[in-house]
């Protein structure tokens, strides 16, 4: 075996380099969530218990919640029946698919953001739920597309013959035999797209109006005016909320997410 | 028989519709309206008068605003250079490793991108502000005697930048290594090629696709990063995420604001393209190579 590398031990130390970079700053956060090092007491509930009477935030969790599932199941209808589509169907279209899934990534998110705040205003739909369902469904289907095209791709066709070979109906074939086989990629990118949607800020930030606030929207304007233990307690919750649900996500695929 | 497969397929094709209709009514509607506005003329209360001119281009290449485009791009560069320093070798000791172990570092460096970005954010700026750990630690140890870090929130905003799209780099380079035949290192070695050298003329040569893959990545992103620079800088930094959120939620000039979107997506258009360009030299080069 031979490392190609200056040294035998950098890309072990740039590894370690590297993890360090990412957590570091959150597991700080995490300690902090638990001692006070200003007067040295530990262990410190508290701060958790307080988190519990900001009700500002239980609320915009609330509405996170709300907009990510609605958002989630339209992007999972619609990706998912565009995906069967474009794989088993004849369309003119995958061109145009291709390119509109790769918009999202391409495009600044910023630009994506402001340019759908001047869009709804121009046709004037009124910015709130509406208008942040529409924009978070907008930024996800395509990612429920892609992860559910994969799954189809990958199915054998020959299953689809067998069952009309021993008389299925279409309507028959689809809810008995496609649907779940499908399933795995369904639940994956429905919570791919839940979290998309329960992650934004940026996009929920433009699009959302001034009466509407989501959790991150809410978690930012605590956060600009500095620094308390009930942040760091919030903090600890989300990441130990987003690790779980990302292993889930990662053993439904069994990994296959984290590879493309 | 194969007709009826045939029809039947374009009965299924339609599946696509409703999601094609909205991809364009939701996605390329507001761009096609955003490059639309970005020639007409400011309307007195916000919004724009339908009228057509340059001048929202004149002012965007009016020096301040094409400094503060300047300055994001370079931000973004360094970003990006940074992220390839530190995922290069990161990807590289990952593919090295056994199939099970691999998976597991995969899912380490993962993580922390699948928790929520405003708090990851904040857990930065919390490390490297005035009142945080580090700055405490090296006042205490005596290495600084006040706060040195937010003092230039770039330095903030950068490392910010880094700890954040390093994944977007580390995914792509270690796809590829986990496929590399290390088989042409050796026998580079055999032919007597130092580490050093294996190294710059075999190796780099090879994966220079997926670098330039990796950079746009992160580069994209970084360019239009608005929530770091706004949370770091608190304001005082101008990017140019944050002079478009600006434009349009503060001053309400929206053809200006259109005119500095189709900039920054002009931008990034040059960079895809140059990008583009470098890699089919490179794929090039590879084929001279073999």
């Amino acid at each position: 075996m031979i490392r190609p590398s200056a040294g035998r031990y950098l890309p072990r130390i740039m590894f370690l380099t590297g993890l360090g970079l990412l957590y570091i700053p959150i597991l700080t956060l995490v300690i902090y969530s638990f001692v006070d090092f200003n007067t040295g007491e530990a262990p410190r509930l508290s701060a958790y218990r307080d988190l519990l009477r900001h009700s500002d935030l239980i609320e915009a969790l609330f509405t996170s919640i709300y907009i990510g599932a609605i958002s989630a199941t339209i992007s999972t209808i619609l990706g998912g029946v565009a995906a069967f589509a474009f794989e088993r169907g004849q369309t003119w279209v995958k061109g145009l698919f291709d390119s509109l899934s790769l918009a999202p990534m391409v495009l600044p998110e910023v630009v994506f953001g402001l340019g759908l705040l001047i869009w709804f205003v121009f046709l004037r739909i009124s910015l709130g739920h509406v208008s942040l369902i529409l924009a978070h469904v907008t930024f996800s289907a395509s990612y429920v597309a892609v992860t559910v095209r994969g799954r189809v791709r990958s199915l054998d066709q020959a299953i689809d013959d067998a069952a009309r070979d021993l008389g299925a109906s279409p309507w028959q074939l689809l809810t008995k035999v496609q649907i779940p086989l499908l399933a795995p990629a369904l639940i994956a990118g429905w919570m791919m797209a839940f979290t998309l949607s329960f992650d934004d800020f940026l996009i929920s930030f433009f699009t959302s109006g001034p009466d509407t606030v989501t959790l991150p929207m809410a978690l930012y304007s605590v956060i600009r005016f500095g620094v308390s233990p009930e942040i760091f307690a919030m903090a600890t919750v989300i990441f130990a909320v987003s690790f779980c649900s990302a292993l889930l996500v990662t053993k439904l695929t069994g990994g296959k997410s984290f590879a493309h | 028989m194969g007709s009826r497969v045939q029809s039947k397929s374009y009965a299924v094709g339609l599946g696509a519709a409703p999601y094609m209709a909205w991809m364009l009514f939701f996605l390329l509607g507001p761009l096609v309206f955003v490059l639309m506005v970005s020639f007409q003329q400011k309307g007195l209360w916000g919004g724009f008068e339908f009228t057509w001119t340059l001048d929202n281009y004149r002012r965007v290449v009016d020096g301040l605003y094409l400094k503060v485009l300047a300055s994001s791009v370079y931000l973004a560069l360094m970003t990006t250079f940074s992220c390839l320093m530190v995922g290069y070798p990161m990807a590289w000791f990952i593919a090295r490793q056994s199939p099970s172990m691999r998976k597991a570092l995969l899912i380490l460096v993962m993580l922390p991108f699948m928790s929520n970005f405003v708090v990851r954010a904040y857990a930065v700026k919390f490390l490297l502000g005035v009142e945080g750990p580090l700055n405490h630690f090296l006042m205490y140890i005596g290495a600084i005697r006040g706060p040195f870090l937010m003092a230039d929130p770039t330095l903030a905003i950068w490392f910010g930048m880094v700890t954040n799209y390093l994944p977007f780099m580390v995914l792509p380079l270690y796809v590829v290594f986990e496929r590399f035949d290390v088989s042409i290192l050796e026998a580079a070695r055999d032919l007597g090629a130092g580490s050093w050298r294996i190294w710059w003329r075999v190796l780099l040569p090879l994966t220079t696709p997926v670098i330039l893959a990796g950079s746009t990545l992160v580069f994209i992103p970084a360019l239009g990063e608005f929530v770091i620079p706004d949370l770091m800088g608190g304001g005082r930094t101008m990017f140019v995420g944050n002079l478009l959120a600006d434009q349009f939620l503060k001053a309400r000039d929206w053809p200006f604001g259109a005119s500095i979107c189709v900039s920054a997506v002009s931008v990034v258009a040059l960079f895809v393209v140059m990008v583009k360009l470098l890699t089919n030299h490179a794929v090039n080069a590879g084929e001279d190579f073999k």
